[in-house]
């Protein structure tokens, strides 16, 4: 097809046949393709990231039943020993005296037992967490008595169970009678730092 | 032997050409236009595919991110029980049996030493450690509970060698076998020259005044499976 052939009608076709493709792909663009073509950008941006995001929580969410059987079985550990080894949460002196005095009676000892409280965790400063869920209550024991008789009383004590501890101890001889020494020291148990936890825990 | 010839005139050359052409003109718009829109059409397709797809995917993920959420929290919940289980486990390898220590003192304190005080100090402080890193972050500092125990032994020696007699009773505590798993450091503060009185007679006796510090190994208050 040669161009200067054609004739005057037949160019006009052509051209004007050229503009209506220009002028349909412009408007095409503009009002169509533009913005089907961000929405199917979008789409394909959407399709990747989500793909991805369900991919994982999916993979994430079957370990589900496997993580809510560990919880329940951290829990059952966290609740036995409470049960079994901490102060009574309701009546800690009364629970921690009974225990001293019963540990003093049996060394043939009597023993002057004054509640400690609970004593809380310091941070050092600059740390962001502390790593803590449990703090110690303390009840403290004074008495006197031989250096062979004490052993055998903080003996008892720590016999109590694995989560006695002794924290505090001091003994000073006596100028009056050297046989006799005077003893104090502070008994501990752990308790729950945060009351809602230990509620937590129990509750599971 | 007859032949014929084909005797067109000008203008019907002219024609036939001029047709030619037309059709060439129509079939290649019918072209263009057919092209352009079978891209049109594919396009049309793969875009209504792919947001079609996007649209089947956020609904997906609409179900999923709530029980993703619970799982999450579930694992976090999950870090925290073990984390409590293996601080309150190590409650008893953090403990000291302090009868043990003073049987063990009882035997390592010679004849010539009279104690006068003996104070155990016991604390419970988060210690600074490097700590977890967590999902790319930067490792966070935290501070772990450790249980930091010190011991203060004061007393008198009445022995004209009471200096060397602290010094290797203060060896011993550094280097006996019974005492190495307690102490990290022992330090002889002071002896100082005094006077005492006999316990039975009332005489007084020149004696040495002495007082020891030692520090405890931190023990962690972290079960290590140990216990």
């Amino acid at each position: 097809m040669d161009w200067k052939s054609l004739k005057k009608e037949q160019k006009q076709l052509v051209i004007l046949s050229g503009l209506v493709v220009i002028t349909f792909l412009y408007v095409g663009k503009t009002f169509i393709l533009g913005p089907m073509a961000k929405k199917w950008t979008e789409a394909k941006k959407d399709i990747k990231e989500l793909e991805q995001k369900v991919r994982t929580a999916e993979s994430f969410t079957s370990q589900d039943k496997t993580v809510l059987a560990s919880i329940q079985r951290s829990y059952s550990t966290l609740t036995d020993i409470e049960s079994q080894f901490f102060a009574d949460e309701n009546n800690k002196f009364a629970w921690a005296a009974e225990l001293a005095y019963a540990c003093g009676r049996e060394v043939g000892l009597e023993l002057e037992v004054s509640d400690g409280g609970v004593t809380g965790r310091s941070a050092v400063a600059g740390t962001t967490s502390v790593i803590a869920s449990f703090v110690p209550y303390s009840i403290n024991v004074n008495t006197e008595c031989s250096y062979d008789q004490l052993v055998i009383l903080l003996k008892k004590f720590e016999s109590i169970s694995p989560y006695t501890s002794i924290a505090q101890l001091s003994i000073a001889t006596n100028p009056a009678d050297f046989a006799k020494h005077g003893v104090s020291f502070k008994v501990q148990w752990p308790v729950f730092q945060n009351p809602a936890k230990r509620k937590k825990v129990i509750s599971n | 032997m007859s032949s014929y010839v084909n005797l067109l005139s000008e203008d019907e050359i002219h024609y036939h050409s001029a047709a030619t052409d037309n059709k060439k003109v129509k079939y290649g718009m019918y072209g263009v236009g057919t092209l352009i829109l079978l891209i049109c059409a594919i396009s049309y397709l793969s875009y209504q595919s792919s947001t079609g797809k996007a649209a089947k995917l956020r609904k997906r993920w609409a179900a999923v991110e709530p029980i993703y959420e619970a799982a999450i929290k579930n694992k976090a919940e999950l870090k925290s029980g073990e984390a409590m289980v293996a601080e309150i486990k190590g409650w008893p390898q953090a403990r000291l049996l302090a009868a043990d220590l003073l049987t063990n003192l009882q035997d390592a304190i010679p004849a010539e030493m009279q104690v006068t005080r003996l104070t155990l100090k016991g604390t419970i402080l988060g210690v600074e450690s490097a700590g977890r890193r967590e999902f790319g972050s930067p490792r966070k500092k935290v501070s772990e509970p450790q249980r930091l125990y010190s011991l203060r032994i004061e007393g008198n020696v009445v022995d004209e060698f009471g200096e060397k007699i602290i010094l290797n009773f203060v060896r011993t505590l550094q280097e006996d076998p019974n005492f190495l798993e307690y102490f990290e450091s022992v330090d002889f503060k002071e002896a100082l020259p005094t006077v005492i009185p006999h316990y039975e007679t009332g005489k007084d006796r020149d004696a040495q005044r002495f007082s020891i510090e030692c520090q405890f190994k931190p023990r962690k208050v972290k079960w290590t499976g140990k216990a």
